[in-house]
């Protein structure tokens, strides 16, 4: 595994408002930040770092992540740290509010899936034996404590990068209160707090088939948007047909007849996060489902 | 519910819980000037008052804190003699006609110390736990408490439930008086002659113990107010008199002739409702307090507490404070007794104890020189008024004011600190 | 890479639209977290103007347990 790039670049883009730029879970991220305090660089510095210790902490791909360590000792009782239990904790939580469609054990069928565009799917048979490491209610969590079934393994890429968003934002917001905070990491983003002269942040929807186009421009002054689906991750069936990269935790099969992209507006960007990923997984119900949640949302289907 | 609010209440709970802060020490403390005099121009008690509350935090849930008081007070404090239009003679002063006497050679310090913790049981719930203790030459207090904090409701909701027991033990620098008995009898009781006598504290006194119990309710009504409400009970029994207080004994034509000791029940139930809403107004704050107070000497309290906290910028707070208590007399008080009657079992002519309103007018300054160091400035003018010409006032009694408006300034320097 | 999300910047002005919460989050508590927030928010100001009501008047209590006796009432 290689480590990704560690560095960043801050700017001040007008006198006030500071950006500052990295790359973290294999996106580009941003945090603007405005507030006329010296802190402000080593606060963005903070979030830089925040953002590689939870990719770090909870990443899938790296053994000697805790979230790797935590799948090692699956079939014992182990104790989790505070951050984890909670995360868990909500993890259950999400589960039994979709009944069972946002299931952090699906890293058992992830595993056994490229979306590189070219190797071929799984067979049948393979799914059917790793769906014995598949599913929350095999799980035994009672506050730290945890017992994960043998060859269960958690994968935190449902939630890992939405909370990174809301507890950056939250926390720069509250050690500047008042002022104007946006996090952005590759498209799920949360801005909160206001800015100091009443102006908004501005995002623009990308279209995923016509890049110079956004969809629409919405301006967001206190809230959260994220986006569920990419049309450059995928794989291909034996009959050449394309597979998006939700699977449905309960056939480990990506959903299909489901829109290309799912962007849901809300409070968070975990609760957006978390919709727009039910949508896809309604498959072809996904607008449906999306109109009954009151909420402001934008769907993509596949283009052709 | 959707299962979006569904879902965004379980986000709400994942992050209100991640934003663990580092260990940190804290202090605050204050030093408080007191001042006090009354509407016939006597100058009463004062004090100098430092406290130091000194708090280890590793969260808000999970704290050690030890604060430390000290307290010096000296002046002259009423002895419950009613004022004359004669000279008034008691043990060692005189009081000239026309003021409500006042025994002149009051002094005390008193040193206070308070270890508290609080700790976190689980995600939804916490205790807290701690000890007391407090001396004075003439009085000593230790006491133990406990409370168990619950969440519900996605934290929106929290039950306390607590309970105190504190032991105090008396000794008065002149020693014990039999309940009503002339202070020119020189017969007074040995020290200790009380049945529960002390064997925790040094010096020989008579002790009271009291057993508080208190549930308490707060509730997020919406972002930007909250409401408490608590109920407490508070159990006392043993030795409440106070030694220093005199009760005048009158003749027909209101002219004290004697004064005899002051006698209390040895035990006293007191109840307590209070209601505290905290609203945000901006970036202001509002803070209301109601609280009924009701007990079995039949003394019941109504308070009211408004604070309004201007954030002026972001680093000057400017908060008003107005307070008014009003309550009505325990039923064993008394102006005064009067020649002939029969004495009554227990009888009080402690001010403290009439009818009485107090008003508190008040402003407090802080500024907030950095991040992590505060210096604050507090001035309260505190005002107490009963009836000065209460029907009960007989002959000489209603030519007298039986009851001073007493004034009380207050001025308190305050100094908080992060490191 | 999911689709991505471009910022544009800061421009216009606008009122608080319609994401203003109809109930509050715990996460939302920035308010309710703030010092003046707090049920006591100046702990030492007012244990000392509590602790001479406690020694003016006859009335008491309320507000918890703790504390500890004194030879003032």
């Amino acid at each position: 595994m290689v480590e990704p790039q560690r560095t960043w670049t801050i700017t001040e883009k007008s006198p006030g408002l500071w950006l500052i730029q990295f790359e973290a879970m294999r996106s580009p991220c941003e945090v603007w930040l405005e507030t006329d305090q010296a802190s402000a660089e080593s606060a963005l510095i903070w979030a830089a770092k925040e953002a590689w210790r939870i990719e770090k902490k909870y990443s899938r791909f790296d053994p000697n992540s805790v979230l790797s360590q935590i799948n090692q000792k699956a079939g014992d009782w182990q104790t989790v740290d505070e951050e984890t239990a909670s995360l868990l904790e909500f993890a259950d939580q999400c589960w039994q509010l979709t009944d069972g469609l946002i299931d952090v054990t699906i890293g058992g069928f992830l595993s056994l899936w490229r979306f590189d565009g070219h190797t071929p799917p799984p067979t049948r048979n393979q799914l059917k034996k790793q769906a014995h490491y598949v599913g929350w209610q095999k799980v035994n969590l009672d506050g730290d404590q945890l017992l994960l079934p043998e060859g269960v393994r958690l994968d935190f890429g449902g939630i890992g990068k939405e909370y990174a968003v809301d507890s950056i934002a939250l926390e720069l917001e509250n050690r500047f209160p008042g002022t104007g905070v946006m996090v952005n990491f590759g498209g799920d983003l949360m801005a909160s707090g206001g800015k100091q002269d009443g102006s908004v942040w501005t995002v623009g929807i990308e279209n995923p088939n016509n890049a110079q186009h956004p969809i629409e421009v919405i301006e967001l002054r206190k809230g959260a948007v994220a986006t569920s689906g990419d049309v450059k991750r995928f794989a291909v069936d034996k009959h050449g047909k394309v597979l998006g990269h939700i699977l449905n935790p309960k056939t480990g099969w990506p959903v299909a007849k489901g829109p290309a992209t799912v962007t849901v507006m809300g409070q968070t960007a975990s609760q957006c996060g978390l919709l727009a990923t039910l949508a896809m997984l309604k498959g072809k119900h996904a607008d449906e489902f999306l109109k009954s949640q009151g909420i402001r949302y934008w769907l993509q289907d596949h283009s052709g | 519910m959707q299962l979006n609010h569904k879902l965004a209440m379980a986000v709400g709970s994942l992050l209100a819980v991640s934003n663990a802060q580092a260990e940190e020490w804290l202090l605050d403390s204050a030093v408080m000037f007191y001042n006090e005099t009354d509407s016939q121009g006597q100058d009463r008690v004062s004090i100098f008052e430092p406290v130091v509350s000194l708090t280890q935090q590793n969260t808000p849930d999970d704290y050690v804190k030890l604060d430390f008081v000290y307290d010096s007070l000296t002046g002259a404090t009423p002895n419950g003699a009613n004022a004359s239009s004669e000279l008034s003679k008691f043990p060692g002063y005189y009081v000239e006609s026309g003021y409500t006497p006042l025994d002149v050679n009051f002094e005390d310090t008193r040193i206070a110390l308070n270890l508290s913790t609080m700790k976190p049981i689980d995600r939804m719930s916490r205790f807290t736990t701690g000890v007391s203790y407090s001396t004075e030459t003439d009085y000593e207090s230790v006491g133990g408490n406990f409370s168990y904090l619950q969440d519900f409701n996605n934290k929106q909701t929290t039950l306390t439930l607590g309970g105190a027991y504190t032991y105090d033990a008396v000794n008065p620098k002149t020693g014990f008086r039999d309940p009503l008995s002339s202070i020119t009898d020189t017969s007074t009781s040995a020290s200790g002659s009380y049945e529960s006598e002390s064997d925790f504290f040094e010096f020989a006194g008579k002790t009271k113990q009291t057993v508080d119990a208190i549930i308490g309710l707060s509730h997020v009504l919406n972002s930007k107010s909250l409401l408490n409400l608590n109920y407490g009970i508070s159990s006392t029994t043993g030795y409440m008199t106070d030694d220093y207080k005199l009760i005048s004994l009158v003749n027909q034509n209101g002219i004290a002739q004697d004064y005899l000791a002051e006698a209390r029940p040895d035990s006293r139930f007191r109840q307590t409702i209070k209601t505290t809403m905290v609203t945000a107004l901006g970036k202001d704050s509002l803070h209301l307090d109601y609280r009924y107070f009701w007990d079995d000497w039949d003394v019941t309290a109504h308070t009211f507490d408004v604070k309004y906290y201007l954030a002026l910028g972001e680093k000057f707070t400017i908060r008003p404070h107005v307070r008014y208590s009003a309550q009505s007399k325990a039923n064993f008080y008394r102006l005064s007794l009067t020649q002939g009657e029969a004495l009554p079992k227990y009888a009080s002519a402690d001010y403290r104890l009439a009818d009485m309103t107090t008003l508190t007018l008040g402003a407090m300054a802080s500024y907030q020189l950095s991040s992590d160091l505060s210096l604050s400035f507090n001035i309260e003018k505190m005002q107490q008024s009963g009836d000065s010409s209460p029907s009960e006032a007989i002959g000489d009694q209603q030519t007298q004011d039986m009851f001073p408006t007493i004034d009380i300034w207050t001025y308190t320097f305050g100094f908080k600190s992060k490191f | 890479m999911k689709a991505l999300l471009i910022m544009m910047g800061v421009i216009t002005l606008s009122a608080c639209s319609n994401l203003t919460p109809k109930e509050v989050k715990p996460w939302e508590r920035g308010t309710l977290a703030r010092d003046n927030m707090k049920l006591v928010p100046d702990e030492v100001h007012t244990g000392l103007d509590e602790h001479i009501y406690f020694s003016k008047e006859a009335a008491s209590g309320g507000s918890g347990v703790g504390g500890g006796g004194c030879g003032c009432n």
